[in-house]
């Protein structure tokens, strides 16, 4: 209870006053350090989502499961080299996101980000991917606690993660390309950065579309099944969601 | 690969040089300070890389001049129009400027990760976090265990599929339809193992004890030296930068902070000098190399 609390605080502590303080200064400063302020605000949100996660110290069942969907996040796309653009990244993200709930959905897709960046090389832009991604499976998953996006609903699931990935997605990648392709951040030059990504974004909406409403069902159902398999929901683990 | 030296530091250190190196090269608009980053960089990069770092240096051109020259398409302010663009806004030497140093930056910070990703192993990474974030950098560590088992046992699949004839390669929805097929019996198999891994890491006694590393990395006197050095160095270049020794406008109107601003002298040397370390400590080693094989 105690560690909670002081979990609670640390949370509140960065959101109402570090959080500030760090624009703050960036605006004092000037100088237009858009990126690094980003990033600095990034990395801070995440923090309360990593600490939460320590502290409830998760079993080691609740651990490996994570991390098998992340590893399955981040291998899917060798599945479909023969279909070009089609990475169903985020759509297993937002899948694990469902069916474990919003926590390990913000966890599995942040260390998805970041281990794929150990393959592919980590750059300025691994902060912003771990939030954003680590969001796709937040947003996934609180959907479906309110019972928006479920395996029973099959295209609207779909049709919601397909959304999702381009008005809230793409569009923030495009926005870490903005901050740290261009100093020159005004109207212009981000119309430019945002049409030159609808394409793109609308690629990834319909790949995640088509994820989601392939893979949404067996992928829970193999999670349920797992659960009820080896009693993973009745008391011999403390913890819930998994 | 080459010996690298830096690399052999303990990992704190190493990551403590990158994490400035980098936020420094994201601020440093003035150009004497852009330009001496872009250089050391590319020396360090040289200097671990060799031969293979040609590829990512031509890469890193490129996207240098099309990240400098596009950027004052976006906007009209400065006093020198170099000429005029077809749809009627000015292109200005200050724009320009601009967006060559916008460039610098942009690839000086990809330079510096670039090193960083042969240098900071993931295990290093782990090293340092492992006691922070214990479940955190467990659940990593396994993700990048299991990726590549993962990848194995799709190859798997897809043999398994072919022997029944699923080949799936004739249009676009049976790859796709394949796939999705692949990814599945993967996940079942996957999730099972993990079950059994787990209670195996609970009967083992997960949880219980202090959680130990795969490398052990010791404080030795040369870290403590260099790890002091370095911080003097981060903080007279902070010093200097506090009192304007970078102060710099490019628009409207270029204004940079000269050579008759001490700071700006001072923050300079600091600067280079930290940026310095990793490739002057490769240098030093293979002169002492070649000076002790020339004993023998």
């Amino acid at each position: 209870m105690n560690s909670n609390k002081r979990t609670t605080l640390i949370e509140i502590l960065i959101i109402i006053i570090l959080i500030p303080v760090v624009l703050l200064i960036s605006w004092k400063v000037g100088d237009r350090q858009y990126y690094l302020t980003s990033v600095i605000v990034m990395i801070l949100i995440m923090i309360p989502f990593f600490l939460r996660f320590e502290r409830r110290s998760p079993s080691a069942r609740e651990l490996v499961t994570i991390a098998v969907m992340a590893a399955i996040a981040t291998v899917a796309r060798a599945a479909f080299v023969m279909v070009p653009h089609f990475s169903p990244m985020s759509g297993v993200v937002m899948i694990a996101g469902i069916a474990l709930g919003p926590e390990a959905g913000f966890v599995i897709g942040a260390l998805t980000a970041f281990a794929s960046n150990f393959v592919f090389g980590q750059g300025p832009w691994t902060p912003w991917q771990m939030f954003i991604y680590g969001l796709a499976g937040f947003i996934a998953a609180l959907l479906a606690k309110k019972g928006i996006m479920s395996e029973k609903h099959r295209i609207r699931t779909a049709l919601i993660g397909g959304l999702l990935i381009l008005c809230v997605i793409g569009p923030l990648l495009d926005t870490a390309t903005l901050f740290l392709e261009s100093m020159m951040v005004n109207n212009l030059s981000a119309k430019a950065i945002y049409l030159s990504g609808l394409p793109v974004n609308a690629i990834h909406g319909a790949v995640t579309c088509v994820t989601l409403f392939v893979l949404c069902k067996p992928i829970k159902e193999k999670l349920d099944r797992i659960k009820i398999k080896y009693g993973m929901m009745e008391g011999s683990n403390k913890n819930h969601e998994i | 690969m080459r010996r690298d030296s830096f690399s052999e530091y303990h990992p704190g250190i190493t990551f403590t040089f990158f994490i400035a190196a980098i936020v420094f090269g994201m601020c440093f608009i003035h150009p004497a300070f852009w330009i001496s980053s872009v250089v050391l960089s590319t020396a360090y990069v040289v200097s671990i890389r060799g031969r293979r770092a040609a590829k990512i240096l031509l890469i890193l051109l490129i996207l240098f001049l099309a990240v400098s020259l596009l950027n004052p398409m976006f906007t009209a302010d400065g006093e020198h129009v170099l000429f005029l663009l077809p749809w009627g806004r000015p292109y200005t030497m200050e724009a320009l400027c601009y967006g060559l140093a916008a460039g610098g930056m942009f690839v000086t910070v990809l330079l510096w990760f670039a090193a960083y990703n042969e240098v900071m192993s993931s295990d290093k990474f782990l090293f340092l976090f492992g006691r922070l974030m214990p479940s955190l950098s467990l659940v990593l560590t396994m993700i990048l265990r299991l990726v590549p088992s993962f990848q194995r046992k799709m190859a798997q699949i897809v043999g398994a599929r072919k022997c029944i004839g699923m080949v799936g390669d004739v249009d676009r929805k049976s790859r796709i339809n394949a796939g999705m097929a692949v990814t599945a019996a993967l996940t079942s198999w996957a999730l099972e193992g993990g079950i059994i891994t787990a209670d195996s890491m609970q009967s083992r006694g997960f949880g219980v004890g202090k959680r130990s590393a795969f490398a052990v990395y010791r404080l030795e006197n040369r870290d403590v030296i260099l790890l002091g050095v370095m911080i003097l160095l981060i903080l007279v270049v902070l010093l200097c930068a506090f009192h304007g020794g970078m102060k710099t406008a490019y628009i409207p109107k270029i204004e940079l902070a000269g050579t008759d601003v001490p700071y700006m002298i001072t923050g300079m040397i600091a600067y280079v000098l930290f940026m310095a370390i990793p490739t002057a400590l490769n240098i030093v080693e293979t002169v002492r190399w070649h000076y002790l094989k020339s004993k023998i």
